[in-house]
């Protein structure tokens, strides 16, 4: 009974890991919003998003060429983003796109130090996406609903 | 082909050729290969250092799309124009925190480079970067090498074998112009074989020496041949005659011996019968009764004994002019003196009374000449006219002419058959139609002998029962009598 009790707990515990990191995911990207110029969608779920961030579609359905824009190590949100997007550190992210570079497998991204050069970088470029604060105000056209 | 000297000329020469090219072509490869890698190592050496320059610089910009772009760029610098097959950043091995390994293929390479560094040229080069640090490794295929290598050679490939190809050209033209002068040797000596020495004249004008040195050789030998085939056939013809001098000399001595067995038998025929008769009158006593017809006897057993002696005097002479033991031994003779002599003497003992008429024509010269032996000759001649002619006086006729001197005797009698003038003046031949009249055979071959001797020649001039005229001539000058005499001596 106590050896059932134990499995059941164990058993719990594992299936509750997913839904606190999505928990914490989500905590995380409530503080964020996504912008993106020219993408075709208006919502996107933070797998989609991560799949994009880490180059894997190099353009949108509009045939648009992925721009990624990701914060600067002068970037107050670098750590975080980098922490919600590629569950690495900053110096984990760079170490990734210096391999994607590196083997030719795609343009390296945008790093740019405040959310206001991101919006703007990203209303500039069409393909462009990117993170920024949640209360920064940017064009509605540009805003990417996250998806649960 | 395999035997023939252009081929066997050709052939070293040749072979030389081509392995001196083979060599050459080679040694020429290798050293490019290894100039060619070489190089390749140190441009990729060089790449591989450029490309960490940039990477390290980039890495400390500050800026991450810079430095990713600036690295980004270098490598695609590096790997398209730089013949660049592989890039790698590979962290320092002390570099524990946070390894990496990263690799770049610019073409389709079945193999590590950095495992197969036989078929590679590999630059490393270290960085240093605010991030990490580690090395670049660059590598480029050997086989690059390899294409530049051919396509490097081709000219010299092409080089080689036209040179190859005028070398041997020339040298099978050289080896035929050594060997062309032996096969024309060859040819040319073809005549040798069938012993035609005289037609064989090899005289090279080959710009060899060796080869006009044995031209020059075989056509001494050529002409030695020729000259000992000459001496041979020189030899054999001598050889022929004297066979034929012997076997007529064979057969003149058969006829010799014949002729003069037949000459002694008869006057000792006679001389038996009368001795015999002799005896028979002395035994039966009736001596003194038949003295005269004793004196006959005796008379002609003495007359046979002169004939025979006469006869064996003849014989030596003969024999002594056949074995070369006489010779004549001229002196300034007069001829019309002896003549005269001659005519006196033999006039005297005429028991018919005729005489010797005597002629004598042109100016009389004293002449070079064996007196005994030309006696002997004119009293032989005029004897014989008395002796075969009946009547009429024979005559004697001198003349001097401006080279020779004639003697001719001619008489009105018997004269000579016309089949029987050849054989005259052998000895013991006589004619047919004097088998009644005496005689040895033997005067008339004496008096040709001395004749000769004393180079002048006797001939003579004859119809049966008209008579016969002996003509001999002796030239005057003394070298036209000498080559006569010399002739005259080679001939017998």
């Amino acid at each position: 009974m106590v050896f059932r009790s134990v499995i059941c707990l164990v058993l719990l515990l594992f299936l509750s890991i997913p839904f606190e990191v999505k928990a914490q995911g989500q905590e995380i990207v409530s503080g964020y919003q996504v912008i993106a110029n020219d993408a075709g969608i208006t919502q996107i779920s933070l797998g989609e998003l991560r799949n994009r961030f880490k180059g894997k579609h190099a353009s949108w359905e509009t045939d648009s060429e992925v721009l990624i824009v990701l914060p600067s190590s002068k970037n107050e949100h670098a750590e975080a983003i980098s922490k919600l997007i590629y569950n690495k550190s900053f110096y984990g992210v760079k170490k990734f796109w210096l391999s994607l570079v590196f083997q030719g497998r795609f343009s390296p991204p945008h790093f740019l130090d405040s959310d206001e050069e991101i919006a703007k970088f990203v209303s500039n470029n069409e393909g462009a996406i990117g993170l920024i604060s949640k209360g920064f105000e940017v064009s509605e056209k540009l805003k990417i609903d996250l998806k649960d | 082909m395999w035997r023939s000297l252009t081929f066997r000329i050709w052939l070293p020469f040749t072979l030389s050729v081509f392995i001196i090219g083979a060599i050459v072509a080679f040694l020429r490869i290798q050293s490019q290969t290894d100039l060619l890698l070489s190089n390749n190592q140190a441009r990729i050496e060089n790449v591989a250092k450029t490309v960490a320059l940039g990477v390290e610089l980039n890495f400390t910009t500050g800026d991450e799309t810079k430095s990713l772009e600036g690295i980004q760029k270098s490598i695609d610098w590096a790997g398209s124009s730089n013949e660049v097959d592989y890039i790698a950043i590979r962290s320092s091995e002390d570099y524990v925190n946070d390894p990496l390994f990263i690799e770049r293929r610019f073409s389709e390479i079945e193999t590590n480079p950095i495992e197969d560094q036989k078929n590679f040229s590999i630059g490393e080069a270290e960085f240093k970067s605010d991030i990490f640090r580690g090395k670049i490794i660059v590598a480029s295929k050997n086989d690059r090498i390899t294409d530049q290598i051919w396509e490097g050679n081709v000219q010299i490939f092409i080089v080689l074998a036209s040179v190859f190809a005028v070398l041997s050209i020339a040298f099978y033209v050289l080896a035929n112009m050594i060997s062309s002068p032996l096969k024309d040797l060859k040819n040319k000596t073809e005549g040798l074989k069938n012993n035609e020495y005289g037609k064989v004249e090899v005289s090279s004008n080959s710009s060899i020496k060796e080869v006009e040195s044995l031209a020059n050789s075989i056509d001494e030998l050529s002409d030695s041949l020729q000259k000992e085939k000459e001496n041979n056939e020189m030899l054999l013809d001598n050889l022929e005659r004297s066979l034929n001098k012997e076997k007529h000399i064979g057969e003149l001595k058969s006829h010799f011996v014949s002729m003069a067995s037949h000459q002694f038998r008869t006057p000792l025929a006679i001389i038996q019968s009368n001795s015999e008769l002799l005896a028979m009158i002395v035994n039966n006593g009736k001596a003194e009764s038949q003295k005269e017809k004793l004196i006959k006897t005796s008379t002609r057993i003495g007359k046979e004994i002169s004939r025979m002696t006469q006869l064996m005097d003849d014989v030596l002479i003969l024999g002594k002019i056949g074995s070369g033991h006489l010779q004549a031994e001229p002196k300034e003779l007069d001829l019309v003196e002896l003549v005269s002599e001659i005519q006196t003497h033999t006039s005297s003992i005429q028991p018919d009374g005729r005489q010797l008429e005597m002629e004598i024509e042109g100016n009389a010269v004293k002449a070079l000449l064996d007196e005994k032996l030309v006696q002997h000759v004119i009293e032989n001649l005029v004897s014989n006219a008395f002796k075969y002619s009946k009547e009429k006086n024979p005559k004697l006729k001198l003349t001097f002419r401006q080279k020779t001197i004639s003697i001719s005797v001619e008489d009105n009698g018997i004269g000579i058959p016309e089949n029987e003038i050849d054989n005259l003046f052998q000895p013991f031949h006589r004619a047919y139609n004097v088998e009644d009249i005496s005689g040895t055979g033997l005067g008339l071959a004496i008096a040709k002998e001395y004749t000769d001797l004393n180079g002048g020649h006797i001939r003579v001039e004859s119809k049966e029962n008209e008579g016969a005229k002996f003509t001999v001539t002796f030239p005057l000058s003394v070298e036209n009598r000498k080559e006569k005499m010399q002739e005259q001596m080679g001939a017998s």
